[in-house]
């Protein structure tokens, strides 16, 4: 679904101070997947996802989003490219002059759907995130957790094949953070829609349990998941995904079961199909 | 159609957002139209009189003394060229009646029976532009003694010049107020464009594409400009009616054109101007905005 092969990310390259953010990172994203990227600030997880949007561009590699070398794309072939692919951000990017419906529906308006689909998908979105009551409601009426769902909503109200969410929980109390959790996981399930999720709550991902991918200046420094420790784990550091206490989270030990409600075949391809290495040193720009 | 529809209704809950944005938008764009299409006036006013004085240049063409009557009539109709408004032929008696009249002390009665002047034609021209075309064609012909224009040369050469003053001005002041419409139509949409940042970056995130975007700023655009110069039209209508309903005859001079004349044609220029000023002024704007941030 998603491949870096070999990507080199710079911003500024003919700046005095040219910043590195990705570095040699090779990663294989299979379809219906739920990765969590992890690491400290400056590491490249934002870098990462605006690499799948088309919102930044390679200095060397090649990244291909569901068959398409992006790397390669022309300016007028990005906008197809985002309709595949919904995004939720931290700070939810909601029109405040628009209720939840038109929030919602405004994805659908810009890429010229037709009424009929919207008034159809519209109430199906709201009615995924929990919000259908809520509809008429504008921004500042709602609460943060509300807010990030309504996000939520107009995020996969066209139906995308990938979700990405940049920190989806940092604003967001680790009760609501929870409750956006169990929404995404219900999409991922329910959907199988591939989900690429950018974060720094520990708890979080230490309660879904999903596949980990961590990343350090700009590289993969390990890639763990939960149901098939072993395979994801080929050419990566022996490193904890996640800087947590050994006692919880020991290192090259991990190993927890996929959800309960996961189809087989979906289980199989995800770990048949990811692949991450440290393939070079760091270099400048 | 649906486009067209949340199009039309984004402009305008933009334009009703940002109220007053939009307020001096719109009246900035009314003064400087309605010095642009006051300046039309003007100039085709000069225009007209200019023309209207260099018209009543004739030029006189005096013919042989003992010219035969066919032959007479035979230029009298070869004079009669598409550059030509009138001719009017004067025979060599009322030449001298009109002479004597001019100068009643003069002793003239000895010429009565032996009249000095030949019979002449007065042409007017349609175009004072032709004047020395013609007066070269009409000298040339056979029959004719000479072609006077009586100084009427001078004055032609320096009404044409000021003509031509007149256009070049009318051309430079249109380059110049179109450029100040394009800045401020330009700088209002750039505005909308950063009020309007978050909406447009999502519109980006979710596959809209560039045109779609774009269109309710050129749609604003176009609003700015097509209703100043709607207010801009309605102001100078008033004002140049007013003007030249007044009977006194330097009014009549100074504005030799009637409103009805003259009008129509500067409300289309100003609703054209405003229109392509618009338009044009929030593409660029919208594409420098879009540039910067990108960059």
């Amino acid at each position: 679904m998603i491949e870096f092969h070999d990507v080199s990310v710079c911003y500024e390259p003919n700046k005095r101070h040219p910043v590195r953010s990705l570095d040699g990172l090779n990663l294989r994203i299979a379809r219906g997947d739920w990765v969590f990227l992890v690491g400290p600030s400056g590491a490249g997880k934002s870098s990462l996802l605006k690499l799948i949007y088309a919102g930044a561009s390679v200095q060397s590699g090649r990244v291909v989003v569901d068959g398409q070398d992006i790397t390669q794309i022309a300016r007028a072939e990005v906008p197809a490219l985002r309709r595949k692919i919904g995004i939720v951000f931290q700070d939810f990017q909601l029109l405040n002059e628009k209720t939840a419906w038109e929030n919602v529906a405004f994805t659908l308006r810009v890429i010229g759907a037709p009424q009929s689909l919207i008034v159809r998908e519209v109430p199906r979105a709201l009615e995924t995130v929990g919000l259908t009551h809520r509809a008429e409601a504008f921004p500042h009426e709602l609460s943060g957790g509300e807010q990030q769902r309504i996000a939520v909503a107009r995020a996969i109200v066209n139906d995308p094949k990938i979700l990405l969410a940049d920190e989806p929980t940092g604003n967001l109390d680790p009760k609501t953070a929870r409750e956006v959790g169990e929404l995404l996981t219900k999409i991922n399930f329910e959907r199988g829609t591939t989900i690429v999720m950018a974060t720094h709550d520990r708890s979080f991902v230490n309660d879904l349990q999903r596949r980990v991918v961590r990343l350090k200046m700009g590289r993969v420094v390990s890639d763990e998941n939960p149901g098939s420790y072993g395979e994801a784990n080929e050419g990566a550091q022996e490193t904890a995904p996640f800087d947590l206490p050994s006692a919880l989270f020991p290192t090259g030990a991990r190993r927890v079961a996929a959800p309960r409600n996961a189809p087989d075949a979906r289980r199989a391809s995800r770990s048949a199909a990811h692949h991450s290495s440290v393939s070079r040193s760091a270099a400048s720009c | 159609m649906e486009f067209l529809q949340f199009w039309t209704r984004e402009t305008f809950a933009n334009i009703r957002r940002n109220r007053l944005m939009s307020l001096l938008a719109i009246s900035t764009v009314t003064v400087a139209l309605f010095i642009l299409g006051a300046f039309y006036l003007t100039i085709s006013n000069l225009r007209a009189a200019v023309t209207g004085q260099a018209q009543k240049l004739d030029l006189v063409v005096i013919l042989d003394r003992n010219i035969k009557p066919a032959r007479r009539d035979a230029i009298v109709d070869g004079a009669r060229i598409p550059q030509v408004a009138k001719v009017e032929l004067v025979s060599a008696a009322q030449a001298l009646g009109e002479f004597k009249k001019s100068y009643p002390d003069l002793p003239l009665e000895d010429f009565v029976n032996d009249n000095p002047l030949g019979d002449e034609l007065r042409v007017r021209l349609k175009n004072p532009e032709d004047f020395f075309k013609v007066r070269t064609y009409l000298a040339s012909v056979e029959g004719v003694s000479a072609v006077k224009d009586a100084g009427a040369d001078i004055a032609a050469q320096r009404l044409l010049d000021f003509n031509r003053f007149l256009t070049t001005a009318a051309i430079i002041s249109l380059i110049v107020l179109g450029l100040a419409i394009l800045l401020i139509i330009h700088n209002a949409i750039r505005l909308t464009v950063y009020a309007r940042r978050r909406e447009i970056r999502i519109m980006q995130l979710v596959g809209a594409t560039s045109s779609f975007i774009r269109v309710p700023f050129l749609l604003e655009g176009l609003f700015y400009g097509v209703s100043g110069a709607l207010l801009a039209s309605i102001g100078l209508g008033v004002l140049y009616r007013t003007a030249s309903g007044n009977p006194a005859p330097l009014v009549k001079s100074i504005l030799p054109l009637a409103p009805g004349e003259i009008l129509g044609p500067c409300v289309v220029l100003m609703v054209i101007a405003g229109l392509v000023f618009g338009v044009l002024g929030a593409y660029l704007s919208f594409t420098h905005s879009q540039r910067g941030a990108s960059a």
